[in-house]
């Protein structure tokens, strides 16, 4: 368990500040591989949600159309 | 008005001549209890732990029963069409809500009358003039969850689920309702009152919710009961 | 309308995302506490706030519904419900990653931590409520789920300043105290968010209207035409 305002304090300055000094930009950035990670799994989620959209449209389809070929075999009704 | 006190007359004196569910909620009840007071066992002697276990303690025990029993109340006349005479013989659909929930209250109560000593008694709690006190944050609980309990349960014994389906629907919605009464309890078995503007915030936030969703739920309760 | 989108809006949006991730990583200035880790808060808080506004969607829908009993209302509220969803299944999983480099953990029990994963719960009990029901109950049912859930949204919104968390609070309205290159990049994604969320809104509540076309179409085909 942390305890809240160790953490609070500097999260408060989040935005306000900007890293300033070239020797500090010119290190590996803390986190950055954990945000290319983010940015992946942001990317996953919304290309799993695209196919699930495009498997279910595809299965509309289909269904519409066995439906549609059933007619010319069979007469409406029962 | 004199629907709504029929109705629930007629609730309870079914309720009454089987006994089964007021029973078996609350042997249910006070397995949560006992199973939840063994499991925390190790940090007794410590009043502060103490504290936080009694409260929780005591809310999760009405959460669990909360779900049985709306479930229950609402099965009891989704059976034979019940609901549909009902409608018919001309009540209004928000008094059947008012009444359902009255009910599912009057039922959750009486658990709780039974629970919370049982409760004291497991988990060595020390302070019994916050009684009056803790009927009122608990009334204030066992409303919200009788609130949202029937409307959703009018929705799950529709869908064919019974306590699992609804469990998933209210649990997460009557989230507030558990921290709040929970903050609320615990504040009450520190310091003896409500004193802190914590705790006034939280029985707040209670009134609110409770009030909010009664309002809402009376009014949506007419299409869920439609056949 | 599909066309359209497919061959003008996917290429358009691709574009515009890829300038996004531009703007996020070499436009907006680095962070001085949190360096990297900040990049994430570009497409989390607007995902989230994608998220919320679908929410809001489908409770708009849902008190339509009662009020015009018209198709459109549901299929919209399922579509917002679902890409709401999405939205969510975002901001939940690059919460963690970035708490991991920020907090040195992948979770706490923060309330908005909890309250955001409760809203997405609600909303996925809603999906299994919808699945199990059919007909005008299940435009009932979900009607009056959007609405009772809908509640809880200001809740989780507000409750940044209710309990007290470890969550960054942006101040009132976010992005109103950031470093103007972070401001234009965090406003750019939000509107990048808000305009993938039209379209998916748009496409899966046609894909909800074809099945519901399709389904009608195989009912009269089952039974001769009576209904």
């Amino acid at each position: 368990m942390i305890h809240w305002a160790t953490i609070v304090t500097p999260l408060t300055r989040i935005g306000l500040t900007v890293q300033d000094s070239e020797s500090d930009a010119a290190k590996w950035p803390r986190g950055f591989g954990y945000m290319v990670a983010a940015y992946a799994v942001v990317w996953l989620i919304l290309m799993a949600y695209f196919w699930a959209l495009s498997r279910r449209a595809r299965r509309i389809n289909d269904r519409l159309d066995t439906l549609l070929s059933d007619e010319k075999v069979k007469p409406a009704g029962r | 008005m004199r629907d709504l006190l029929t109705l629930v007359a007629k609730d309870l004196r079914l309720q009454a001549k089987t006994g089964e569910l007021l029973a078996s909620i609350f042997i249910y009840s006070l397995l949560v209890v006992l199973i939840l007071s063994l499991a925390s066992a190790p940090v007794h002697g410590n009043m502060r732990e103490g504290i936080h276990v009694i409260a929780s303690t005591l809310w999760v025990a009405l959460a669990f029963a909360g779900v049985v029993g709306a479930t229950r109340v609402i099965e009891i006349e989704r059976r034979d069409d019940c609901l549909k005479s009902l409608r018919l013989a001309g009540v209004s659909p928000s008094i059947l809500y008012l009444a359902k929930t009255t009910t599912n209250a009057i039922l959750l109560a009486g658990i709780q009358f039974l629970t919370v000593p049982v409760t004291f008694v497991f988990d060595d709690a020390t302070t019994f003039a916050i009684v009056p006190r803790l009927a009122f944050v608990l009334f204030l609980g066992i409303a919200g969850f009788s609130a949202v309990g029937t409307v959703m349960a009018a929705i799950s014994t529709r869908a064919g689920g019974r306590e699992s389906l609804l469990s998933i629907l209210i649990l997460p919605l009557l989230v507030p309702v558990l921290l709040g009464g929970i903050e609320a309890t615990k504040t009450l078995l520190a310091e003896g009152a409500f004193l802190n503007p914590n705790s006034i915030f939280w029985l707040k936030l209670l009134v609110v919710y409770d009030i909010v969703f009664l309002a809402v739920a009376s009014l949506v309760f007419e299409y869920l009961i439609e056949e | 309308m599909k066309a359209l989108f497919r061959s003008v809006g996917i290429p358009i949006l691709s574009i515009l995302f890829a300038l996004d991730i531009w703007m996020i990583f070499f436009y907006a200035p680095m962070e001085k506490e949190l360096q990297a880790s900040q990049k994430i808060f570009y497409f989390h808080v607007a995902a989230a706030m994608t998220a919320f506004l679908a929410f809001t969607v489908a409770f708009v829908c849902g008190i339509g519904w009662y009020v015009r009993k018209r198709e459109v209302w549901d299929d919209v509220q399922v579509a917002s419900v679902e890409v709401g969803l999405v939205f969510s299944a975002i901001v939940l999983a690059t919460g963690p990653i970035w708490a991991r480099t920020a907090w040195n953990t992948w979770w706490t029990w923060d309330p908005r931590l909890v309250t955001m994963t409760i809203l997405f719960l609600c909303y996925v009990g809603y999906l299994v409520v919808r699945a199990s029901l059919s007909g005008d109950a299940r435009k009932n049912a979900c009607a009056a789920m959007a609405i009772l859930f809908g509640i809880n949204i200001p809740i989780t919104w507000l409750s940044i300043q209710w309990w007290r968390t470890i969550h960054p609070d942006i101040g009132g309205l976010p992005g109103t105290r950031l470093e103007p290159k972070m401001r234009i990049a965090f406003w750019f994604s939000v509107l990048l968010f808000i305009l993938l969320f039209i379209p998916l809104v748009a496409i899966r509540s046609r894909m909800e209207r074809a099945a519901k076309a399709l389904r009608a179409l195989h009912r009269e085909r089952l039974f001769g035409g009576t209904e």
